[in-house]
């Protein structure tokens, strides 16, 4: 048991939120499927001022991505990927109850409900209380938080560095020593459950494509492109080589309805 | 009923990542969301048709000596319907082999938008430019140099 909640009954004047189980099917970088099923609340029944207080949601920015991707291939450093598992991490200020998920109700105890513990997924506070205890990690084992950017986190240590890129559960750790990487690897994943994905392959749906001998770092949206012109049904249409080919008259004088 | 708004929305995702050449056509389109009229459209199918030419396209980072430098510029009046001028900068990691020679470089910041106020020449315009693409430039300094990649 991960610890998650305990069964109490439900004092009075509070309202149980309800949950549900989603199923998803997760394509990876090579093709590859596997199925996931987890508990989510349902987080929107949550009223502000009562279930929660603050919420907040840090995403890396995109140009600090790619600023950082810049230096990896210039100095040629490792990139690995490590990926959080689960959600549950996150400690909770609030009191918050949550009905029995449906077919694991304990039985004679059915009329109980859980009391939250950590934070599961769904919760409105889930993101938020994750970042605070990640970044009370970080902040312990000697890292820096950088001041343009909350969710990138830098070490320097006598002849190297490690910059590490926080993606909500999602992480990109780049250094030029593999063993130091190593160690913040194992001291991560002692605090926190953790996937290690290796080398990094795939981020925000954009392939990352290595070639460390010819020192060239490339991203890709092929797939996605793909994909979104399948859904538009222009897979098959003729190129073009210019991106923009006709709006050049004033768009009020002709303008003619869409249907 | 035509899915304009999420034609531009699933080309906007790829523009913002990794195709930085759509950057001003989808801008363009983009501006007619709310009333598409037939010829907008038809541009929105021309960007699928010029993505589908140029699918194997990549944003590609190279080994070499990194030095960052931006460029600026601004149209007059690109907008023909309101009169507005139009924002582009963009911050390239420039790759240095031997000192003088430079080879290709990698976007790392750019942008381009349509400008708030009605420029009424190209100097004024361009003032904007300027001052729009300091502001990134003054973030992109100060996050290089808590990495550690800035001299002074």
């Amino acid at each position: 048991m991960l610890k998650t909640w305990e069964l109490t009954t439900l004092p009075e004047g509070k309202k149980a939120l309800q949950n549900k189980y989603v199923y998803r099917v997760k394509t990876e970088h090579d093709g590859s499927k596997w199925f996931k099923a987890g508990l989510v609340v349902k987080g929107f029944q949550q009223k502000k001022g009562i279930d929660y207080f603050e919420i907040f949601s840090l995403v890396v920015k995109l140009t600090t991505i790619k600023v950082v991707l810049g230096i990896v291939a210039a100095e040629n450093l490792h990139l690995e990927q490590y990926v959080k598992t689960t959600f549950l991490h996150g400690d909770l200020e609030e009191d918050i109850y949550m009905q029995q998920p449906e077919g694991f109700a304990i039985q004679g105890k059915e009329n109980q409900v859980c009391k939250l513990k950590k934070s599961l997924y769904g919760l409105k506070q889930a993101p938020r209380q994750w970042y605070k205890k990640f970044d009370n990690f970080m902040c312990s084992s000697g890292y820096t938080r950088c001041q343009a950017d909350h969710c990138c986190y830098v070490k320097h240590f006598d002849n190297s560095y490690i910059i590490l890129l926080l993606y909500v559960d999602d992480m990109l750790i780049a250094g030029s020593s593999i063993e130091e990487i190593d160690k913040l690897k194992q001291q991560l994943s002692k605090q926190f459950e953790m996937k290690d994905l290796g080398a990094a392959k795939q981020i925000l749906g954009m392939r990352i494509i290595r070639d460390k001998d010819k020192g060239i770092l490339k991203l890709s949206q092929a797939e996605y492109v793909k994909k979104v012109l399948s859904r538009f049904s222009m897979d098959n249409a003729k190129p073009v080589s210019t991106p923009l080919g006709i709006i050049s008259s004033s768009a009020k004088t002709s303008h003619q309805k869409l249907s | 009923m035509i899915p304009y708004a999420a034609a531009i929305g699933s080309l906007m995702y790829a523009m913002v990542c990794t195709r930085l050449d759509i950057a001003h056509a989808v801008g363009v389109v983009s501006r007619y969301m709310n009333n598409p009229g037939k010829q907008h459209w038809k541009a929105v199918k021309w960007i699928m048709r010029y993505l589908e030419g140029s699918s194997e396209t990549y944003f590609s980072f190279i080994a070499g000596g990194l030095k960052l430098e931006g460029f600026v510029d601004a149209d007059l009046a690109g907008d023909v319907d309101s009169r507005k001028s139009t924002t582009g900068y963009i911050y390239i990691y420039i790759y240095i082999y031997i000192y003088i020679y430079t080879l290709g470089g990698t976007a790392v910041s750019r942008s381009s938008t349509l400008q708030k106020i009605v420029a009424l020449s190209t100097t004024e315009a361009e003032y904007v430019v300027v001052s729009e693409s300091v502001k990134e430039i003054v973030w992109l300094q100060s996050f290089l140099k808590e990495l550690g990649k800035m001299n002074g």
